[in-house]
């Protein structure tokens, strides 16, 4: 009995090197039960696997051995390197001399199901993923109950062993994107990832774009949604946020609300947003191009409070803009870095006394402290983290560009960044896709949160119609009744 | 890739010396004039008179004025750039006056060398100064902190929503290179501390002819199909609305009317002799009437629209003898020719001829609509 024990456990020293403490508890002559104390249930070990074993005497082969144990996921095993992997997830291995059998009586640490904390709405359900994908799965799973959600299981990574799994809808998805996926993520076998952020960035189309190519959302309403429009989720272990992909741009200022709003308040609140980033971009551009080289467009109103205001400021506009625009940024990186209560006061006092100061200092002007605030506000409307980052690492060149050139300059990035998008794609799909290629579903209709037809005299049907037949792609194809 | 990335970096560092190739303009080294004023002199000289922002926040006065005496406009900017700390543009320019004496000898030489230089736009107003221009503009008015602001604001309000035709330096030019339109531009008198519009100034071609005053120039601009909501105060001989007064009382009867919507349309009815017919259709309400009148009554209600039209009527046709006489065709009837005759060939001595000679006619269709909520 102890030969057998002690031949496991150097067997074990030798691949752990003896750091960690595996409990090896025999339970015959020959059969013993291996796991690791902190990772394993300990209720389910005794009743499901240490009772049953203790109540036979002979065990023939590893199907006898399974009957035994009265535990869900079950697996013989040809060797003992293959029973590690497992057993580092907490799962028990139950060896015999010549058998092995692994079964799951994993328990490991994860929190309750939470509410959504970044991406908050005031409607719509609480529910948020969570860092335990079977969780995740879970709620995907009863948010879609329908065999067609795919499931498609892949193991990533050297080391960390991170299991990710692509749902898609088998009958709504595009093929070629799931390959696109599979692939991808095959290829970085080697590669180590922490979580579906990093993972994200490690998939994505075009490495050196600022934009981002996916959504990434903590919303399990987004999620299921998607999942019905036809996109890919992808969940990583031990993360609570989850790929979307494939995306396109607009996909990035759509909120989850907009739907329950109803459609003219959602409608207006995407307005809304697309207008927040016309703000969040053009905004400061166009004060430094008009103050710098098109003193003509002012509008007379404005021009004497402008003037007032110039007067006493030292820096030419540009760097008057930048140094504003980066003390913007100050207060926000360091607001996001501090505990909430710190974090919130120093954000008033920071607005308030640096805005106020810096104005009576004759440092900037105070249309300046205005127009700043509000672009930060509209790029803070847009409900995608990673896009009002991007957003506002856009305006620097542009603010930067329109000092030097004027209106031509802020033509100039914006151009560039035109072109950028519409050569962007996301999973291989156009990324600019309302745009370009020329749109041929009702992207626009959807994104107009039109109301569906509910009959043929139903107004949303003829709002619909109404709206196609000024589109220039249909009066081409000369179609504009379906 | 390499390469790309390569000659993405040489065309940034080559873009980013042509920096120094843009001439900025920043707004507060600008010296930016908001009005310009033109006297003439004897020799061809110019007055010229700048307001130029001057904000600063200590001082209540928001501008400063500064004229020189030169030969053109270009070069009286360049001895006021030498008068003033920052230099010296025109982009803001919103209105530019003239006096009468430049506006007797013709104004063309001035507008057409404004219209040359691509930073004054085409909607920047003109008008004329009754008296000199520097005077107007120089004087120290204690209630309004800039002259050349309060110019513009007064001038748009009146053109938006008030009697005076539109007057920008492109209704300008339109005006006077068609053949078969004069142009029409109003008036700037100074009264004490304030300004004040006058009255209209017609011109022939381009040189002022004559004026005509604020309720001429409701009429003028309603024949130009322009006129918006505006109060018209006529008087009705007494003895014609006798028949529905209900009070007695001496002199004539005014009534206020606002017109609420009107149609004008003139037609050429004969080549020889020319005649017009102009038919104008208005919606108006009545605002005010001096006298108890007694609107219970349908005849009652038709005979002040026929009396209201008669007034009107003899008004106008009193307005377009005036433009007759003078021989500027404000109205535009020679456009009306030019669209109805086929191989007209005018030119604008032959429409000159004409015009004094056609025979306008004008009818006046009112329809009162509301009498206010007496009733």
């Amino acid at each position: 009995m102890t030969d057998f024990v002690d031949t496991l456990r150097d067997q074990f020293a030798l691949r752990f090197q003896d750091h960690t403490k595996i409990v090896i508890r025999a339970v015959s002559s020959n059969t013993a039960v291996c796991y690791l104390p902190e990772l394993v249930d300990t209720d389910m070990l005794n009743k499901f696997i240490l009772a049953p074993l203790l109540q036979v005497k002979w065990i023939p082969n590893s199907e006898d051995l399974m009957r035994i144990l009265t535990v869900g996921e079950v697996k013989p095993l040809e060797s003992l390197n293959e029973a590690i992997p497992l057993m580092m997830k907490g799962w028990a291995y139950v060896a015999t001399t010549d058998i092995g059998v692994v079964a799951n009586v994993a328990n490991l640490p994860k929190r309750q199901i939470g509410a959504p904390e970044n991406e908050t709405t005031i409607l719509g359900p609480m529910l948020a993923f969570s860092e335990s994908i079977e969780t995740s799965t879970a709620l995907l799973r009863s948010s879609i109950p329908d065999p067609s959600l795919r499931n498609e299981e892949l193991h990533f990574g050297n080391k960390r062993h991170t299991l990710i799994r692509l749902m898609f809808m088998s009958d709504r998805v595009e093929e070629n994107c799931v390959n696109v996926v599979r692939q991808r993520i095959e290829q970085l076998q080697n590669n180590d990832v922490t979580g579906s952020a990093e993972l994200l960035h490690m998939i994505q189309d075009n490495d050196s774009s600022i934009f981002p190519q996916m959504l990434l959302t903590e919303r399990v309403d987004l999620a299921s949604h998607s999942l019905l429009e036809g996109k890919i989720i992808i969940l990583v272990d031990g993360s609570q946020l989850a790929i979307i992909g494939p995306t396109e741009f607009t996909d990035f200022f759509l909120s989850t609300e907009d739907r329950y709003m109803g459609w003219g308040i959602g409608t207006f609140l995407r307005c809304l947003r697309m207008l927040a980033l016309f703000i969040s971009v053009y905004l400061t551009p166009a004060y430094v191009a008009a103050l710098t080289f098109h003193y003509e467009i002012i509008p007379s109103s404005l021009l004497v409070s402008l003037i007032e205001s110039r007067s006493k400021v030292p820096f030419p506009p540009l760097f008057e803009t930048l140094i504003l625009e980066i003390t913007m940024e100050l207060l926000r990186e360091a607001g996001a870095r501090l505990p909430t209560k710190v974090g919130q006061t120093m954000g008033i006092v920071g607005g308030i006394v640096i805005g106020q100061a810096a104005v009576q200092a004759g440092f900037t002007s105070n249309i300046l402290i205005m127009l700043v605030a509000l672009a930060a506000l509209g790029s803070f409307a847009t409900p995608n983290y990673f896009m009002s980052s991007t957003l506002r690492l856009v305006r620097y060149p542009m603010v930067i560009l329109a000092g030097f050139w004027g209106s031509i300059g802020i033509v100039f990035m914006s151009l560039l960044v035109v072109i950028h998008l519409i050569r962007q794609t996301s999973f291989g799909q156009p990324y600019f896709y309302a745009i370009h290629p020329k749109d041929q579903s009702n992207t626009l209709s959807q994104d107009m949160l039109m109301p569906e037809p509910k009959g043929l005299t139903s107004t949303g049907h003829s709002i619909r119609k109404f709206i196609k037949s000024f589109r220039l792609s249909s009066l081409w194809a000369g179609d504009i009744d379906n | 890739m390499k390469s790309m990335w390569k000659i993405a970096v040489l065309i940034i560092i080559s873009l980013c010396l042509l920096v120094g190739c843009v001439g900025t303009s920043v707004l507060e080294k600008l010296g930016l004039s908001v009005a310009v004023g033109f006297d003439g002199l004897p020799n061809n000289k110019l007055n010229v008179t700048s307001v130029i922002l001057n904000p600063t926040t200590e001082s209540a006065k928001k501008s400063k004025v500064i004229s020189t005496i030169a030969n053109s406009s270009k070069g009286a900017r360049i001895k006021i750039n030498s008068m003033i700390s920052h230099s010296s543009v025109s982009g803001q320019i919103r209105v530019v006056i003239f006096d009468d004496q430049l506006g007797k000898a013709g104004v063309s030489d001035v507008v057409e060398n404004l219209t040359r230089d691509p930073f004054l736009g085409d909607s920047i107003y003109l008008a004329m100064s009754n008296g000199s221009a520097h005077e107007l503009l120089s004087h120290n008015y204690p209630q309004i902190p800039d002259i050349g602001t309060h110019l513009y604001e007064m001038i748009q309000q009146h053109i938006e929503d008030d009697w005076v035709p539109s007057c920008t330096v492109q209704d300008y030019r339109s005006a006077m290179y068609s053949i078969g339109s004069d142009a029409v531009l109003p008036i700037l008198m100074k009264k004490d501390d304030s300004v004040e519009i006058s009255g209209l100034v017609l011109f022939r071609n381009d040189k002022a002819v004559g004026t005509i005053g604020q309720s001429e120039g409701y009429l003028l601009k309603l024949l130009r199909g322009k006129q918006k909501e505006y109060l018209q105060e006529i008087g009705i001989d007494r003895i014609e609305l006798e028949p529905h007064l209900v009070s007695h009382k001496g002199g004539k009867v005014r009534v206020v009317i606002s017109n609420i919507g009107s149609k004008v349309r003139i037609r050429l009815t004969s080549m020889k002799p020319l005649q017009f017919q102009v038919h104008v259709h208005m919606n108006v309400e009545l605002q005010e009437i001096t006298d108890r009148y007694d609107f219970s009554k349908n005849e009652a209600k038709k005979l002040l629209e026929k009396k209201i039209g008669e007034e009107l009527q003899k008004e106008t046709d009193q307005l377009i003898q005036k433009l007759q006489r003078m021989n500027s065709d404000a109205v535009g009837f020679g456009n009306v020719y030019r669209s109805s005759v086929r191989n007209a060939h005018l030119t604008r001595d032959k429409w000159g001829e004409k015009y004094q000679k056609a025979k306008i006619q004008t009818q006046f269709h009112v329809n009162l609509i509301r009498t206010g909520t007496i009733e």
